[in-house]
């Protein structure tokens, strides 16, 4: 019976440890009662760097790694009216996807004074324009996606 | 650091390091001395011992610099964390093809026992352990070993540092124990890895099991540690997720082992 | 020929964009990778797997006790047959006779 005694007091022991412990944790990363949105920030206060960029664009919404790419918005392009692709220089790298598969790039050049060229079966057809050579195409690459 | 030097990409470009070529001479120093220490010649187990302690400071070295990326460098983005996942994922896939060659050997020898041994298994003359002794204890301690680091893992979940550190200390004391009585099971054996093809699939297996326990050990005594410093966050300690998939690895290995070795092989 | 080589981008691509997906959309930051619980689930999953620890201890300790508390019984001589105790050469150890535990428990010593 002792040895019964002594056993329900230590599963007792161990039932209340859980509760003194789960309270009062000082640096918890976030309150029990935290709702959806604030449990997404949880460990911020160790991020650092990049992760903590990472983290920081996540909380206003956005992959600081894809905000900001440059998309080409233009109409169709076709033969008689086709995408005018711009370029410092005598021509220019242009990707269009498979239709059929957005993951697969295919890359083609556009060249200076080429015939409108069309880079994949029934896709669009472009042709390069050389621009001013503004000094901006030379500097390093600046975003603003992330003022924090 | 302003927002336009900061790279436009997730990934993690390392950068220069000695470890790798340290770690790739510390390693030829560590089998050349191996064998020479094994074959006698001279000098071998000085050139074996500065190759392994050369190892365990590479070791030590690179995971050190790897947990300052990570921790304090903020290089570790969750795309770097998915290819950390899949580094280890693969890394446990070929300890997996890696102890699949022993059992292999030992089945090989065993289920169709050669002329020479008597045609039986256990060989003639072998005495083997009794499975329902320390093994079966072993097995237990590395179950609970199992729920404890879950435990931890949980625990880590919800941001109860105090609980991860008292699961982790746990987890590291049962792996221990587990060693110590192994090691007591190798002095009691009847029979040694010089004994015939029982005694070399047996240690072969067992003893490669131990020392990845050992490893294991580290490895949850290093994230006891970074737990201890606050390294981990609910969101982000992959280092312990790493550990802990090892361990229950290592798990899943001794219930093989127990099964076919010790139990089936000991009738 | 076109085609081919683009089904077999296409396959190859198929495989980059399942890893870049579960790069980029699947992995939510802050979502924990290994459970979806809230704070309250996972308080709860914590507390249940320390209960499991904490049932088992007492098992294992009891188990260990039992079987040490067991005689053991160590078997008799056996015939010198050709495969066992096979020493083609010494070991690096020791006088070279002996095997590595055997040495280090002293047991090689006393026989």
């Amino acid at each position: 019976m002792a040895a019964r005694q002594l056993g329900s007091a230590l599963l007792r022991r161990i039932a209340s440890y859980g509760q003194t412990t789960s309270g009062g944790s000082a640096v918890r990363t976030f309150s029990a009662g935290s709702s959806k949105g604030n449990e997404l920030l949880e460990g911020m206060e160790h991020a650092t760097g990049l992760e903590k960029a990472e983290k920081d664009g996540f909380s206003k919404g956005i992959n600081i790694f894809t905000e900001g790419e440059a998309w080409l918005q233009a109409p169709f392009g076709t033969p008689e009216k086709p995408v005018v692709v711009t370029s410092a220089f005598t021509e220019r790298i242009v990707g269009v996807t498979d239709p059929e598969d957005d993951s697969i790039v295919v890359w083609d050049f556009i060249r200076q004074g080429e015939p409108p060229k069309q880079i994949i079966e029934n896709g669009e057809y472009f042709v390069l324009k050389q621009v001013d050579n503004h000094d901006d195409h030379f500097k390093p690459h600046t975003w603003t996606g992330l003022d924090s | 650091m302003s927002s336009s030097t900061l790279q436009r990409h997730p990934f993690h470009l390392v950068d220069p390091s000695p470890w790798p070529l340290l770690g790739a001479f510390a390693a030829l120093c560590t089998t050349f001395g191996a064998v020479m220490w094994m074959h006698a010649y001279q000098n071998g187990g000085l050139l074996f011992s500065f190759g392994f302690l050369s190892l365990l400071y590479t070791m030590a070295v690179w995971w050190r610099d790897v947990t300052k990326e990570a921790t304090y460098e903020g290089h570790h983005t969750k795309a770097v964390q998915t290819g950390l996942r899949w580094g280890m994922i693969l890394f446990i896939v070929s300890e997996i093809m890696f102890f699949f060659a022993f059992f292999w050997a030992f089945f090989h020898s065993s289920v169709a026992p050669a002329i020479e041994i008597g045609g039986i298994w256990p060989p003639k003359g072998i005495e083997v352990l009794s499975p329902w002794e320390v093994p079966l204890l072993n097995t237990l301690i590395l179950l609970l070993s199992g729920a404890s680091v879950t435990w931890a893992h949980h625990a880590i979940l919800c941001g109860e540092k105090q609980q991860a550190i008292i699961s982790l200390i746990v987890t590291i004391v049962l792996a221990i124990i587990f060693t110590g009585l192994q090691g007591l099971e190798y002095v009691e054996a009847p029979f040694s890895i010089s004994d015939g093809v029982y005694g070399c699939t047996f240690f072969l297996a067992t003893g490669f099991h131990g020392f990845h326990v050992f490893i294991g050990t580290c490895f949850l005594t290093v994230c006891l540690f970074r737990q201890h410093f606050g390294h981990f966050t609910p969101s982000h300690h992959f280092g312990f997720e790493a550990a802990a998939w090892y361990w229950h690895f290592v798990d899943v290995v001794w219930l093989f082992l127990f099964v076919s070795i010790y139990w089936w092989g000991g009738q | 020929m076109a085609t081919t080589v683009r089904q077999a981008a296409r396959s190859i691509g198929g495989l980059a964009r399942a890893s870049l997906r579960n790069a980029q959309d699947k992995t939510k930051f802050g979502v924990r990778n290994m459970s979806g619980g809230s704070y309250e689930e996972e308080l709860a999953n914590t507390n249940m797997w320390r209960n499991v620890t904490f049932v088992g201890l007492p098992i294992v300790g009891g188990l260990t006790v039992y079987i040490f508390s067991q005689a053991h019984h160590h078997g008799h001589e056996q015939p010198a047959y050709s495969y066992l105790q096979i020493r083609n050469k010494d070991f690096p150890w020791g006088t070279g006779k002996e095997n590595l535990f055997d040495m280090l428990s002293g047991k090689a010593a006393k026989e």
